[in-house]
């Protein structure tokens, strides 16, 4: 076993013994601290992956899927499952995200426990078996395996949100699983359509369309295509996500809008255009259409929200969008839009949900209505929320810019009527997303501070900034220096379009 | 503040000359007298610029206390507020888009999320009323399995007759 | 030819241990006075059986009672595997009524006995080759169980679920007697072999209406074994009036033996092209109807007696494939009937688990109460509470039980195999369906208790919960088996797949 295969299992495998260990452990916060020490050898276990071999030395056209590292071991030869796991550069950033955030979610935890009645252990052990299930897809290289670790993910979450949550939570939690259940069935049929006619779940050998009758590619991406547009969400299956968000607590909403979400565009990449290419280059229009349609919907509903959780859960459908656009047009530009659009979000609105949550939990309401003035009692956290909001909207130099920017201009490169439209309204819904983000901010920082603001004493905690200079860092690194994304995601997104044409 | 004000005042009066300075332009890479081209187009405002300022000094000459702009009359607002433009912006962006906002956002959680909300709620009714169905006393559940039977029976055997 | 037949008595040694474990409880409960010794007996008996069932099994296939080449008792990988099953699920069932029956709740001796009688004709319905000898098997199992399901003292419920099983279970073996008789009268044959020989070779026999009009009514009277919708109202009664281990014995033993006789006629006997669409659309009415109905249910009995309808229908989904002239290959079929083989190992361990904590979390002797009485159960005894949501996760197809998982997929992937995705999307909505009413299940174990979440927030100490009297070492540790096998066959279901493609 080589050391990168070393590096994958324990990825995987550090986790999900922290996560059992957590669980046994009697002492809360001793578990606590043993969760974060885990959360913390799994990113230092995933950063070493970037080693690895980059080029294909051997004779004949390089495959599409070409991992640094991979595993391949027999699980369930009557499924066709096997234990296949790999990383590349599509998959890497979002493998190091995903780390990064379980890490800093565990050590916010450390700090405070959300109210709901449950257990701070308990939680950090299901953020664990989050993380397991998010970095298994991401790293899963088998189509039946990937789904597998999609469905991890499913009722963990759902615990998180219905243990910890806000007032309505038990409704929320259950619309979210329910929801998200049915895209990952559809998602379920859908792999076995391919595996049924392919013969193998194998996604290196698959990746192109591995000679699928057109017919089952159109069959396969609709399936496809729905699942991961529930789980992304595509405008107009989103609606799980704004109850879902408003109710989870902090570090819910930070991993269900940092990583889980893109699960779905990832996906969508990896195995719904990677899998059926015809598929997605006859759905693209229509992909292309909800993707606009989700951008221009997010924003406007956004600029008419009053409750601060709830207006970052719609921005991240505006956000989504742009990825899904991203994707939509199936060119090299507009897929690495969307991998570094995906990145950013996961970086930024994982910012914006720990500020939101750090404001409702200080202010104990987060209707807009009730809250001006955040900069005169708290400057600090104000100027991080501006930052924050100033990043989401996409200001040049900040992470958020290359993602919209480079969506647009795929779609417009595209050409045609139909593309050119989309780029156009696409542009207009960047217009609307600084729109409200600017509202947010005259609402929440200016202005005199209202009595709900007003009891807000200045200090943020240590366990706070900890938690916020990661990400500020990143936000910050990503855009002025988009080639730490789009440097390691340029070959392997070259081959996939390779296999497009 | 006298400094900084002149510091930054006889630049900004002066620096627009330098367009007919042969080393600037040079330096610039502009063709021959593109930056300092003469014509109606810089004639005309510079002349209509000092009518005003010739105007609004002899106005001021006339009564130093009054306001020269109260000349324009009923035009005043109108230039003070920028001709209005900010007003029709805010007819004509601003409020159709909030407008707009709120529509797709009570569209948004009347009709997509009302028909997600609905599915549940019609799923959890289909189940009461077949619940419903199934408080049924001894008697009643036997003939419905002999009903049954025989429906199902005799589908098959139509169908499978005629197939 | 010679009307004495030899028998092969190694064929017959799981059969002969069953039925002598029920002899000698009976034995046992005359001679020794003390209430344990039956128990002790039954449960060494079914030991016994699961030992020598897999023995046998591992020797090849063995057949017995032939006339020419067909014969009526075939004890191979499959009758094995259906052997073990039951005599397991006896024990598990046994065990799970240790407190009842200490309780005084039915007699000890009888209880033994009717449980073990019922255990032979599983044993027997595994290894049958022919129509009669698979009926006969089929009541010897269930006939003990219209007594054990009435057993319960003083429960006037009992005695009505009882009855309605009762009558509605005769019924239902007329129909599929008469659907015996009618395939006797156009074939003249009833071994299963020799029947689906005849039907695959003379074509014209499936114009006869009467035909058809045969395998249906076949179908539909074992449909009932399963609980199959039209044919399942009385399940949740009889479920709920039930004691519990009994209900539990229902829900997997007595349901296997509906699966196994139905795949016996389907694989062997009845021709594809009829009991497939008979098949797909009963998976669909079964699996829809009982995850709507169960997502009323209030009372934890029914809601599990629903669900397990509707996993009936799953398990009967992957043989709806045959409808399809793609579902009618020989790999196609192969892997069918395997998937709902799978399947069905899969949700009898796991409904057993469920059973099994349900027990461990009632007081002893108790029915299934409703949902509330279990509200917070979890917080009080954290690993049977674990245990429980396990079971029922993985009932929902959802990891982290794999077990449940794989279960889904196995389905699934037999349904496209054989060309069949509008019966997977089905399966795949239907599951959604599932998980509503499971998740309230398992999350009500968590909740706080009642008038603590109404206090939220306020510093409301919860009042007295509902005591969860502490269960007795048998249940503990079936419960503990049982998780332990859904863990173990969720990490290794290659070991079920092998085992259901025998």
């Amino acid at each position: 076993m080589s050391l990168g295969q070393v590096l994958l299992v324990a990825t995987l495998a550090v986790p999900a013994v922290g996560a059992a260990v957590v669980a046994l452990l009697p002492r809360d916060r001793a578990a606590r601290l043993v969760g974060t020490v885990a959360a913390g050898l799994t990113l230092l276990a995933t950063l070493p992956l970037a080693t690895g071999g980059r080029g294909w030395t051997a004779y004949g056209a390089a495959p599409a899927v070409l991992p640094w590292h991979r595993l391949d071991l027999p699980w369930v030869p009557g499924l066709d499952l096997r234990f296949h796991l790999g990383v590349d550069g599509i998959s890497y950033p979002l493998v190091v995200l995903t780390a990064l955030l379980t890490l800093l979610c565990c050590a916010y935890t450390l700090w405070k426990v959300p109210d709901g009645g449950g257990s701070g252990r308990a939680l950090v052990a299901l953020l664990l078996v989050v993380e397991v299930g998010i970095l298994g897809t991401f790293l899963a290289l088998d189509l039946v395996l990937f789904f597998a670790f999609f469905e991890v993910v499913l009722l963990p979450m759902y615990a998180i949100i219905a243990g910890w949550g806000g007032p309505d939570r038990r409704r929320a939690a259950r619309k979210f699983a329910l929801y998200t259940l049915l895209g990952s069935v559809l998602l379920l049929v859908g792999v076995y359509v391919v595996v049924a006619a392919a013969g193998t779940a194998d996604l290196v050998a698959l990746t192109g369309g591995a000679g699928l009758p057109r017919g089952t590619q159109l069959a396969a991406f609709t399936l496809l295509g729905l699942a991961f547009a529930v789980k992304s969400p595509l405008w107009p299956l989103h609606t799980w996500l704004p109850d879902a968000h408003t109710q989870a607590p902090t570090v819910g909403s930070v991993i269900l809008a940092g990583v889980l979400l893109k699960m779905g565009t990832y996906g969508l990449i990896r195995i719904a255009v990677g899998v059926a290419p015809q598929g997605a280059r006859w759905a693209a229009p229509v992909l292309g259409v909800l993707a606009v349609a989700a951008i221009v919907a997010g924003s406007l509903i956004c600029l008419a929200q009053g409750e601060l959780k709830r207006l970052i859960a719609y921005s991240s459908v505006g956000h989504m969008g742009f990825v899904l656009l991203g994707v939509a047009t199936l060119t090299a530009t507009g897929l690495q839009a969307a991998l570094i659009g995906n990145v950013a979000h996961g970086v930024i609105t994982g910012l914006l949900f720990f500020l939101a949550g750090a404001i409702k939990d200080r202010a104990h309401t987060g209707a807009l209505a009730e809250l001006s003035g955040l900069r005169e009692t708290a400057p600090r956290l104000a100027g991080l929320l501006g930052f924050a909001a100033v990043a989401s909207l996409g200001l040049p130099g900040l992470a958020g810019f290359w993602g919209e920017a480079f969506a647009v201009v795929a779609a417009v490169e595209r050409g045609g009527p139909l593309w050119t439209t989309l780029g156009v309204l696409a542009a207009i819904g960047g217009a609307l997303t600084a729109a409200y983000l600017l509202r947010l901010l005259r609402r929440v920082t200016h202005g005199r501070p209202s009595p709900a603001v007003g009891r807000i004493t200045p200090g943020l905690a240590a366990a706070e900034l900890t938690a916020w200079a990661p990400l500020v860092l990143l936000a910050l690194a990503v855009g002025l220096a988009p080639t730490l994304v789009l440097g390691v995601a340029a070959d392997p997104v070259a081959a996939l379009v390779g296999v497009l044409r | 503040m006298r400094v900084p004000v002149l510091l930054l005042a006889v630049p900004a009066a002066l620096l627009g000359l330098a367009a007919f300075l042969p080393p600037v332009t040079d330096r610039l890479g502009a063709p021959e007298g593109e930056l300092t081209h003469v014509g109606p187009a810089l004639l005309l405002p510079l002349a209509l610029l000092a009518v005003g300022v010739a105007l609004a000094w002899a106005g001021w000459r006339r009564d130093r206390a009054a306001d020269p702009a109260r000349a324009l009359g009923p035009l005043g607002p109108v230039f003070a507020a920028g001709f209005m433009l900010d007003d029709v912006q805010r007819a004509l962006v601003v409020r159709p888009v909030t407008a707009l906002a709120r529509l797709a956002r009570a569209a948004d959680e009347r009709v997509v999320d009302g028909a997600v909300e609905g599915t549940g709620r019609g799923a959890q009714g289909l189940g009461g009323a077949l619940a419903g169905l199934h408080r049924a006393a001894l008697p009643r559940a036997a003939v419905g399995v002999l009903a049954g039977a025989l429906l199902i029976g005799l589908a098959a055997v139509l169908i499978g007759g005629a197939a | 030819m010679s009307l004495v037949q030899s028998v092969d008595n190694v064929a017959l040694l799981p059969a002969y241990l069953a039925a002598g474990t029920a002899v000698l409880v009976l034995l046992a409960d005359l001679l020794v006075a003390r209430a344990a010794a039956p128990l002790a007996v039954a449960a060494a008996g079914a030991v016994a059986t699961a030992l020598g069932s897999a023995l046998v099994g591992a020797g090849g296939q063995r057949s017995t009672f032939c006339v020419a080449a067909d014969c009526s008792y075939v004890f191979g990988g499959r009758a094995a595997l259906v052997g073990v099953l039951f005599a397991l699920l006896t024990l598990g069932v046994l065990a799970l009524s240790g407190p009842a029956l200490r309780a005084g709740q039915s007699p000890v001796g009888e209880f033994c006995f009717l449980l073990a009688c019922s255990m032979t004709g599983g044993v027997v319905l595994g290894a049958a080759g022919d129509l009669i000898t698979l009926i006969v098997a089929l009541e010897t199992l269930t006939l003990p169980l219209y007594v054990l399901v009435g057993l319960r003292r003083g429960s006037l419920a009992s005695a009505e679920a009882a009855v309605t099983f009762f009558v509605v279970s005769v019924v239902a073996t007329t129909v599929t007697l008469l659907g015996a008789a009618l395939l006797y009268a156009v074939t003249g044959g009833l071994h299963l072999g020799r029947v689906g020989a005849l039907l695959a070779e003379r074509r014209d026999l499936l114009d006869v209406p009467l035909t058809t009009a045969a395998v249906a009514l076949i179908l539909l009277g074992l449909a009932f074994k399963v609980a199959a919708v039209p044919f399942h109202a009385w399940a949740p009664a009889t479920y709920d009036g039930a004691p519990l281990p009994v209900a539990a014995y229902l829900s997997t033993a007595s349901k296997l033996g509906g699966v196994v006789a139905l795949l016996a006629v389907v694989q062997r006997a009845l021709p594809a092209e009829v009991t497939g669409p008979v098949l797909a659309g009963l998976a669909v009415l079964t699996m829809t109807v009982g995850n709507l109905v169960a997502l009323r249910q209030r009372r934890t009995v029914r809601l599990l007696a629903w669900s397990s309808v509707a996993q009936a229908g799953y398990i009967l989904a992957p043989l709806g494939a045959l409808a399809l002239a793609a579902g009618r290959t020989a790999d196609a079929r192969a892997a069918a009937y395997a998937a709902a083989v799978a399947y069905a190992v899969f949700f009898v361990v796991l409904e057993l688990a469920a059973f099994a904590a349900l027990v461990a979390l009632r007081p002893a002797g108790a029915d299934g109460g409703s949902l509330d009485d279990l509200r917070g159960a979890a917080r009080q005894r954290p690993w049977v509470g674990a245990a429980f949501a396990l079971a029922l996760v993985g009932l929902a197809g959802l990891p982290p039980g794999l077990a449940g998982l794989f279960a889904k997929v196995t389905v699934v992937r037999a349904l496209l195999d054989g060309g069949a995705g509008w019966l997977a999307l089905v399966v795949a909505v239907n599951a959604v369906i599932g998980l509503a009413y499971y998740l309230r299940l398992a999350s009500g174990l968590y909740a706080p208790p009642a008038d603590a979440e109404a206090g939220r927030g306020a510093d409301v100490k919860a009042g007295p919960a509902p005591a969860v009297a502490r269960p007795s070492g048998a249940v503990v540790v079936t419960l503990a088996v049982a998780t332990l096998v859904a863990l173990a066959v969720g990490f290794a279901p290659q070991l079920v797949l092998d085992l259901a493609a025998r």
